[in-house]
């Protein structure tokens, strides 16, 4: 390069840093925006999780009352009722507590389904009464015969 | 009821489940919102030190660039300008500019000059309104452009169709020369035809390169000559004035013009319309730089991002001074010995030519070669003007050819009519001894009448030449071939000034040319070859008649710088190229009789006085038996002294014979052999020789009484005489009746003393008893036998005897002192006694002599007298105006006409030892 070409070239470097300088903090910027957009992508990812537990847990109560609609429609969760507070272990995390939730679930199913009807209930109340009188009955015997003895 | 009960459990530890794992979830959330706000708020601190880091690259980047750009400027702020033809303005400074945004670093924006490429470089486009700003950047431009390259390096030429006279002030260039600033172009064909010539001269520059890749500037450091020229096209207004075909031609010049040393500036106003059809503006800008001035200032194409304040003008009134160096300019030196080509020394042969090496063209020797029979080139016409290196010329082609060719191949025949002293160191004078062996005659302060007998010579030559090469063909080389053992060298004739010749329209002018002429046309046959050179052609009005017959046997031309009408004088009616030379030592050089389209430009090698002193020893050493042969020179402005006759009288041996006849030298003839001149003293009736005139000029010019002629010319008379008789008795009068200055300057008594030294017997009368020796004469001679020992009378002013009729009766007298003298002249001779008298006057002399000793004197030497004191003593067609030590013999006798001599210088002070011993050894 003789000396004209490095004049030349030196005035025109300097010349350009203005530019160069700005679009490097343009870049800067930008990288920032993208990386502070990841950070709250990735834990947006995560906090949306958290919700969707949440939603799970109106999802398990609809799905409890529902349940228990079966059994003479009655309404016995309110999701309009305030959630009881409980003693929360701290090592507790998210997924034990959705799969108690859902044993929780499984279980009042299970006791739906063996819970009688109202009808069911009548014959069994009248069943039951029989087998009360019966069993009253078989007491009052006892009861005499050892009375008897006595 | 249990199942009922079991459901609500069930029902209670799923709301349960349900609260905590609602709970967990907001936990979970809670805790995650926190950690990302943590994150966020690391990488913000993160985010600021990089954002600070960034400035301080910026900073340290800004730093180095400013520090990497004061570098650059410093260095090419220095140029290696140092006033030399080989500086061009590559660049010019048009001002300083500044950025016109704020640097990161948020300091000061630099101001730094702006330079613009241009000589050997690139052309520049410059556009914008006319106006101050515009006017002031190109004379700026120009102005750097001048100051910046060689003297006299650069021809400006413009196109200002629009009359804005920019350049005016650049005026006094072309009186300098022509063509430093050559007249703007202004109508449309004066457009077309200027670009039409850069043209031509780019392409003969580029037949220059040879196909190398280079600059103008390159080539020129490369060679060591300023070849090429270097010019710089301006043009305001484009595209006004510029038809289509001048728009091409100026996009040609710009395009193939800079490499060449051609650089265009063009000023584009955007006022001015293209003609429809041509180049666009864009096309020109493709091949510049571009320079634009608006309203918002000056901005540079190749420096963008800043903007430029163009710097004051220059001031103008400098450009005299400019001219003033341009008249001044010199070329480089190129050494002589450099030049030569390796040769050995004096090895040559001219059987077929004569070649000299004289400069350079480019990288490539200038040779000229005389004398080939394929070439026909036979002699040189060479011109010049005062002080452009002319004399250098002839002394670099001369030596060329000596170091080339032994004295037995080529001998020289050198005239120089000019009063400098150019060929004095080649003569036999020069001291140490190195005297050019090839040099026959050399002719310095040579005199029209010296130069004629040369030319005389040469003919006779020529003419004895002719009849030895009769039967063995036509020219010299067919001769020497035949008989290779026969010596016949070329001989080269240098005339330096040689208009001097036929300056006089008189016999020796037509003697000479018509030698001349007979030479030019024939010479070359025989090996004869001419070099003319003169600062004048043009006025030789005597050549007319013969100018074009003449010049066209001389088919090489060499032009130094001259003027115009000189430059076609010796060229050709169209070609001034000689005119348009920059520098003293730049020379034209035409093989085809000055034909334009045959020139070519050179440098002269330089060749120095002591260098070429050196080479001539070494020429002399070399040349073996040829080194005794010193050459015969003539001094037109100097009489040989008695010292110097040393030669000339050792020539003249005594004879045994004391009856043979001697001979009284007197001086030297005036031609190539320079021979002793002497008038013969026999026995014959007559044979006394009468010296008339003045033997110096009255007053003025130099010549003092110590250069008496007559006194000279009676001096060596004598001096000869005795060293012709010595012992033998014969008798030696010295009259001195000079007067008493012109006898003490002319060393006359010791000069008698030394005469004594001889063995002649001496006896020397004064005025106080001359009366007495003249009246003794009468009776000497009457008692006087015809084998008595000589008796010579020398008398020195003769016509101071006051009393020479004056019978003294009151003595007893019965002659008178004329008596003496007549019996003397009319009687004398045939006893051996001879009167040799100097009168200065020819009315006393006529006196003395009267009706009784008229027609007694054979022998008469006219020194001083007038034309028509010379036409009563020789004839009426005699012409005599002596210029220098110059005599007139005329040996009525021996011959019908006169004949010029250069007498004897008296003896000298300075040499009364050295001729004493002379005399003594005699």
């Amino acid at each position: 390069m003789n000396g004209w070409d490095a004049y030349r070239q030196a005035a025109a470097h300097l010349a350009e840093m203005p530019e160069e300088a700005d679009a490097d903090v343009e870049r800067l910027a930008a990288d920032q925006e993208q990386r502070t957009e990841s950070v709250r992508a990735s834990f947006e990812h995560e906090i949306e999780h958290t919700y969707e537990h949440k939603q799970k847990c109106n999802q398990l109560l609809s799905d409890g009352r529902d349940e228990l609609r079966r059994v003479r429609g009655q309404v016995l969760i309110d999701r309009s009722e305030p959630l009881a507070d409980a003693e929360i272990d701290p090592r507790l995390d998210i997924r034990e507590a959705t799969r108690r939730a859902d044993v929780a679930l499984d279980e009042l199913r299970t006791a739906v389904s063996k819970q009688k009807s109202p009808s069911e209930l009548a014959g069994d109340v009248a069943g039951g009464v029989g087998l009360l009188v019966a069993f009253a009955t078989v007491v009052l015997v006892i009861t005499l015969i050892v009375i008897q003895f006595i | 009821m249990l199942g009922r009960a079991r459901t609500i459990r069930a029902t209670q530890a799923l709301v349960d489940a349900v609260a905590i794992l609602h709970q967990v979830a907001d936990r979970d959330r809670q805790a995650l919102e926190q950690r990302r706000a943590d994150d966020l708020k690391q990488l913000r601190a993160g985010f600021a030190e990089e954002a600070g880091d960034l400035y301080e690259d910026h900073a340290a980047e800004t730093s180095r660039r400013r520090t990497a750009l004061n570098d650059a400027v410093t260095t090419f702020s220095t140029p290696q300008h140092d006033g030399g033809p080989f500086d061009v303005a590559e660049y010019v400074r048009l001002g300083q500019a500044t950025l016109d945004t704020d640097l990161p670093d948020r300091a000061a924006s630099p101001t730094i000059p702006v330079w613009a490429p241009l000589l050997d470089h690139g052309n520049l486009v410059l556009t914008g309104s006319w106006s101050d700003t515009v006017a002031g950047l190109i004379r700026s431009m120009v102005h750097q452009t001048l100051t910046d390259s060689g003297p006299g390096q650069v021809r400006i030429r413009s196109v200002d169709p629009s009359v804005r006279s920019a350049l005016a002030a650049f005026s006094p260039l072309a009186d300098v020369r022509d063509d430093l600033l050559t007249p703007p172009a202004t109508s449309e064909h004066e457009v077309e035809e200027m670009l039409q010539g850069l043209l031509a001269d780019v392409r003969a520059t580029v037949d220059m390169f040879q196909g190398r890749r280079s600059t103008l500037g390159q080539l020129r450091r490369e060679t060591g000559q300023p070849i090429g020229t270097y010019q710089l096209l301006v043009v305001t207004d484009f595209p006004a004035g510029f038809s289509r075909r001048a728009t091409e031609g100026l996009l040609n010049v710009m395009r193939a013009g800079p490499a060449v040393g051609v650089s265009t500036i063009v000023h584009v106003d955007p006022a001015f319309r293209s003609t429809p059809g041509t180049p666009a503006v864009d096309t020109l800008a493709s091949q510049a730089e571009t320079i634009a001035v608006t309203d918002q200032g000056v901005r540079t194409g190749w420096l963008p991002g800043w903007t430029m304040t163009p710097d004051p003008e220059p001031d103008l009134t400098t450009t005299a001074d400019l001219a003033e160096k341009a008249r001044g300019a010199q070329a480089p030196q190129i050494d002589f010995l450099d030049c030569q080509p390796n040769v050995d020394l004096l090895s040559d042969v001219s059987t077929h030519r004569l070649t000299a090496t004289i400069g350079r063209a480019g990288q490539r020797p200038v040779t000229l070669t005389l004398g080939d029979e394929i070439d026909q080139r036979h002699n040189i016409l060479v011109s010049g003007a005062v002080g452009q290196g002319k004399s250098n010329l002839l002394m670099v082609l001369i030596h060329s050819l000596a170091m080339r060719y032994p004295p037995s191949e080529l001998e020289m025949h050198l005239l120089d009519f000019k009063e400098g002293v150019t060929l004095e160191p080649l003569g036999a004078r020069s001291s140490p001894p190195s005297w050019l062996p090839h040099a026959v005659s050399i002719g310095l302060n040579s005199d029209r009448t010296y130069g004629a007998s040369v030319l005389s010579h040469l003919v006779a030559e020529f003419e004895r030449r002719a009849t030895l090469m009769r039967g063995h063909g036509d020219n010299i080389t067919k001769y020497r071939l035949a008989d290779p053992s026969h010596r016949m060298p070329r001989i080269l004739v240098v005339i330096d000034e040689f208009q001097v010749l036929f300056d006089a329209d008189d016999d020796t002018s037509e003697r000479a040319l018509a030698d001349l002429e007979r030479l030019a046309r024939k010479g070359r046959a025989y090996g004869i070859h001419l070099v003319l050179a003169s600062q004048t052609l043009s006025g030789i009005t005597s050549m007319l008649t013969k100018q074009d017959g003449i010049f066209a046997q001389f088919p090489i031309r060499l032009a130094l710088k001259n003027s115009a009408a000189e430059s076609r004088a010796v060229l050709d009616q169209n070609n001034t190229a000689a005119a348009r030379l920059r520098y003293r030592g730049e020379l034209l050089v035409n093989l085809d009789f000055g034909d334009v389209e045959s020139n070519r430009r050179a440098t002269v090698c330089w060749a120095q006085d002591r260098q070429l002193a050196q080479l001539r020893q070494r020429l002399c050493d070399h040349s073996g038996a040829d080194h005794s042969r010193r050459p015969t020179t003539f001094d037109g402005a100097h009489a040989p002294s008695l010292a110097e006759a040393h030669q000339k009288l050792s020539g003249i041996r005594r004879s045994p014979d004391s009856t043979a006849a001697r001979s009284a030298l007197l001086g030297t003839t005036v031609d190539v052999r320079s021979e002793p001149v002497g008038f013969a003293l026999t026995a014959d009736n007559g044979r006394h020789l009468a010296v008339v005139g003045a033997g110096a000029p009255r007053s003025g010019s130099g010549i003092s009484e110590a250069d008496n002629q007559a006194v000279g010319a009676l001096q060596a008379a004598a001096l000869s005489l005795a060293a012709q008789h010595g012992g033998d008795g014969a008798q030696i009068v010295i009259v001195d009746l000079l007067p008493e200055t012109t006898s003490t300057a002319c060393n006359m008594n010791e000069f008698t003393n030394i005469l004594g030294t001889s063995g002649v017997t001496v006896t020397r009368y004064d005025n106080k008893n001359v009366d007495d020796y003249l009246i003794s004469l009468n009776d000497m001679i009457e008692s006087r036998q015809p084998d008595d020992a000589p008796v010579y009378v020398v008398a020195f002013g003769l016509d101071r005897v006051r009393k020479f009729r004056h019978l003294d009766m009151a003595r007893g007298a019965t002659v008178t002192p004329a008596d003496g003298v007549h019996a003397l002249l009319r009687d004398g001779p045939p006893v051996g006694a001879h009167l040799l008298a100097w009168w200065s006057s020819l009315r006393v002399m006529n006196e003395h002599l009267g009706l009784e000793a008229s027609g007694t004197v054979d022998g008469i030497l006219a020194l001083r007298v007038t034309s028509n004191d010379a036409q009563d003593l020789f004839g009426p067609f005699t012409v005599w105006k002596p210029d220098g030590p110059r005599g007139l013999l005329h040996d009525r006798v021996e011959s019908s006409e006169p004949s010029v001599i250069v007498p004897f210088r008296p003896l000298m002070t300075a040499q009364i030892d050295t001729v004493r011993q002379m005399v003594e050894q005699l």
